[in-house]
């Protein structure tokens, strides 16, 4: 069973250079967050998941839907409680929190959509090609790629101490919190033991013999990469905008 | 190393003493003392020995990891391809020697074939077009051409460990060195592997294949066999018998069939129709065709399978499997890798819940029953010990079972210490079980299952990267509680193992159970075997070769006297 979000099934970002990739992540993450107002907010997160549909992401969006939910309802919780001591009404802080939830839904949206079309080859191949040193590069890269590996260790051993009794579900939060102390060390030992393995693989494959590194693909900008770059700039132009003429941008009262 | 052939590796004095508490199992000793040793070009040299023998560490001298990445003391010196291992960096030694660790999917990091082949040539800064020839003759030599283009998580275990090699060898070392590396390979991997070194070797690089046992180490021009971190023996002949025994080691099969017979072989040839022409050659004639009486019959079913399925995503695990084991029984569940065996195991103890199909245990609906009820009844053994060991002590480990499942203190003192006796871990109780050996590890884990007093015991892999003789302790062990009447299911690619210790053996392919009776049954089935994967042991196969059925080589010697001359 596998834990990473990668899709294999190529997509239109899957075409796209290594480079074009990190600059549709930077740009479509972060325009979401020039805004606040929701009905804008929720369309960044409209078009986010109409990218991530497109895009072959579909699947893993289907798989975090809960997450995404929780989040906007535990911020717009948040929010709730939290706004009215500072001057504003209940609805206004619901309204607040609401376009919080939903403007870093959008953001994740776009996050989920590039690490279902990146390898992790190409994210370090795209930072070295837009001027990142390789090993900071490589290490990004390496710790994107060991999530899923620590996922599936952690159920591994889940099960192997489900198998001697342990019971995770029941009783209160410190029962429940004390339950989950058999994991924990062997989580600790073999992720330790598998880093420690796999700093010595990446020795015995010559990581640092040299100090250029040349790579197998062809970093190559072809019509799709000024297609998307040109997307995603103006889609992150326009958030700009909207918040420069003050529209999307909502303010509650006393802040 | 034979005459004339250039040195590609010379070890002169060669020792290391471990210094970080890790490898506290090796105490403050030498790891490796005194160690001469020297690899000709084109040379296959098979690296025998029992675990904690210094097999691993001598690997990591011919590449540098030792003294470069694990702290100790170096004695002596190691030089490679005419480079002394400690002037240089270990990736910088990377051209001249490679090493391929036993965990293969460590040593993977890239998306698909092509790009992890490449990855090496790529740290070396080579021009697009050599990286590429490098990467096409690679994947040629180790049969993995047609896969360039694929992710490697489509690939079969198998796969993976030759694409770990191939990804080694890209980097075009002078000396290759596979520690171990064919240990949870099925029989088809094996063979690839083998016939990969071989190609190697008659390219001219020297291979070095570390493993338990010559028999699993493949074709080699040499053996060196280690003890204690001592070369015992380094010889074009292998080891025999005699000696293996005197050092307390367990002869391998052939060595045994050699010695026993007094062939001429010396246990060197692998083949087994030339073993059984050497046999006869001997003067050895059969005397027993008939097989020595199957065991004793198997109490009530314990265990029942009905119609199982199981999908992960669109992957088919498991199809309409059916599996019924009686009280008292060893059953094997045999096949390739990725064959669904794990995944049948893991609905026995309700670890997966069945789906549609049914599966009943010791009266339990698996389906319905509560974890801790079917725990009770069921004790499971991870392949990776280290996945449950977790307390202080041995003690506090092995009760956590009987703990967890609600028994009082005097029962857990009782069952532990019982379950304790069992595996020999008696006086050790107060030891931290991470620092024991991967054997003695296996070994707590073990009697943490049986210290849930378990009426069903499954185990995954409980061989992988033990030595014979623990080996052959653990299935001792396993063949007196099913004496006792533990049923005991194992999944397994040691078919040795299987010939010796199982009542019945279970095959999987592609999810589907594909032969189901007693191993003397399926181990005659050759095609049912070859189809998933597998080969019947060396000894059943000179067996058949003579025209009887012998599942180990005291039966096979048993069944043969020498011809009476008149």
């Amino acid at each position: 069973m596998r834990w990473g979000l990668y899709v294999e099934e190529p997509g239109w970002l899957h075409a796209v250079d290594a480079r074009t990739k990190w600059v549709f992540f930077s740009l479509g993450a972060t325009a979401p967050f020039l805004l606040a107002d929701p009905r804008y907010t929720g369309s960044a997160l409209a078009a986010s998941v109409a990218v991530a549909v497109t895009a072959g992401a579909g699947r893993n969006l289907l798989r975090l839907w809960w997450l995404y939910v929780l989040f906007v309802a535990l911020t717009v919780l948040v929010w709730a409680v939290v706004l009215p001591g500072r001057g504003a009404s209940g609805a206004e802080g619901v309204w607040f929190g609401l376009g919080a939830g939903l403007k870093v839904v959008a953001g994740m949206c776009v996050g989920l959509v590039f690490l279902s079309c990146t390898t992790a080859e190409e994210m370090s191949r795209g930072l070295v090609g837009l001027g990142v040193p390789f090993r900071f590069a490589f290490v990004i890269a390496m710790a994107l790629r060991l999530v899923p590996t620590v996922v599936s260790t952690a159920l591994d051993i889940i099960d192997a101490q489900r198998s001697r009794g342990l019971d995770l579900e029941s009783g209160g939060l410190i029962r429940r919190a004390r339950a989950h102390v058999p994991l924990l060390a062997p989580m600790l030992l073999s992720t330790l033991r598998g880093a420690d393995q796999l700093s010595m693989a990446l020795e015995c494959r010559a990581l640092g013999a040299r100090r250029r590194r040349t790579w197998l693909m062809a970093s190559e900008l072809g019509w799709r990469d000024v297609a998307v770059m040109g997307g995603v700039v103006a889609y992150f132009g326009l958030a700009v905008a909207l918040r420069i003429a003050g529209c999307g941008v909502w303010s509650a009262p006393g802040r | 190393m034979s005459l004339g052939a250039p040195c590609v590796a010379q070890a002169e004095g060669l020792g290391f003493r471990y210094a970080t508490s890790s490898h506290q199992a090796h105490g403050r000793e030498w790891a490796l003392d005194g160690v001469d040793l020297a690899v000709g070009r084109g040379e296959r040299v098979a690296l025998l020995g029992p675990s904690g023998a210094g097999k691993s560490t001598l690997c990591r001298c011919f590449n540098g990891l030792i003294p470069h990445a694990v702290r100790g003391e170096l004695a002596g010196r190691m030089v490679v391809d005419g480079v002394d291992t400690r002037s240089r960096k270990v990736a910088e030694l990377a051209e001249h020697a490679g090493l391929v660790f036993q965990d293969f999917e460590a040593q993977l990091f890239c998306p698909t074939v092509e790009l992890e082949v490449a990855f090496g040539p790529e740290n070396l800064g080579l021009p697009r077009d050599e990286i590429r020839r490098r990467v096409r003759d690679a994947l040629d030599t180790l049969e993995l051409g047609a896969l360039a283009s694929r992710s490697i998580h489509a690939l079969s275990g198998g796969q993976k460990q030759r694409l770990a090699v191939a990804a080694v060898l890209a980097l075009r070392p002078a000396l290759l060195c596979l520690d171990e590396a064919s240990s949870d390979l099925d029989a088809d991997g094996r063979d690839r592997l083998a016939c990969a070194a071989e190609n190697l070797a008659r390219d001219g690089r020297a291979v070095v294949v570390a493993d338990h046992q010559a028999e699993s180490a493949g074709g080699h021009d040499q053996t060196v066999l280690l003890a204690r971190g001592h070369v015992a023996w380094s010889s074009a002949e292998p080891a025999p018998a005699e000696v293996l025994c005197r050092m307390g080691l367990e002869p391998g099969p052939m060595a045994r069939i050699a010695s026993l017979l007094r062939l001429k072989t010396g246990g060197a040839d692998m083949d087994p129709a030339r073993v059984a022409s050497a046999i006869r050659d001997a003067g050895y004639v059969v005397r027993r065709v008939d097989p020595p009486p199957s065991p004793p019959a198997c109490g009530e079913p314990v265990v029942t399978v009905q119609g199982l399925s199981h999908s992960y995503g669109p992957v088919r695990a498991l199809e309409d499997a059916h599996l019924v084991v009686g009280r008292g029984e060893v059953v094997a569940v045999v096949g390739r890798n990725g064959g669904g065996k794990s995944t049948l195991l893991r609905h026995l103890n309700g670890l997966i819940r069945p789906a549609p199909g049914r599966v009943c245990v010791c009266g339990l609906d698996v389906a319905l029953a509560p974890t801790r009820e079917i725990c009770s009844k069921v004790a499971y053994v991870a392949q990776n010990p280290d996945h449950q060991l977790f307390a202080e002590t041995v003690f506090d480990d092995v009760a956590f079972g009987p703990r967890a499942l609600g028994r009082n203190a005097d029962d857990t003192a009782r069952h532990v210490h019982e379950a304790l006796e069992a595996v020999g871990l008696v006086g050790r109780e107060r030891e931290d079980p991470i620092t024991l050996s991967k054997g003695d590890r296996q070994r707590v884990a073990l009697a943490g299952a049986l210290a849930q007093r378990p009426e069903v015991l499954v185990l995954d892999e409980p061989t992988t990267g033990l030595d014979p003789i623990e080996v052959r302790a653990t299935m001792e062990l396993l063949r007196r509680l099913s004496r006792s009447g533990v049923a005991v299911v194992i999944v397994t690619h040691a078919m040795w193992v299987v010939a010796e210790y199982a009542h019945r053996a279970v095959v999987l392919a592609q999810g589907r159970v594909q032969a189901d009776g007693t191993v003397r049954e399926i181990l005659g089935r050759e095609r049912v075997l070859e189809d998933a994967g597998l080969r019947a042991p060396t000894v059943v196969r000179i067996a058949s070769e003579l025209g009887i059925s012998a599942l180990s080589v005291d039966e096979l010697v048993s069944a043969l006297t020498p011809a009476v001359t008149p």
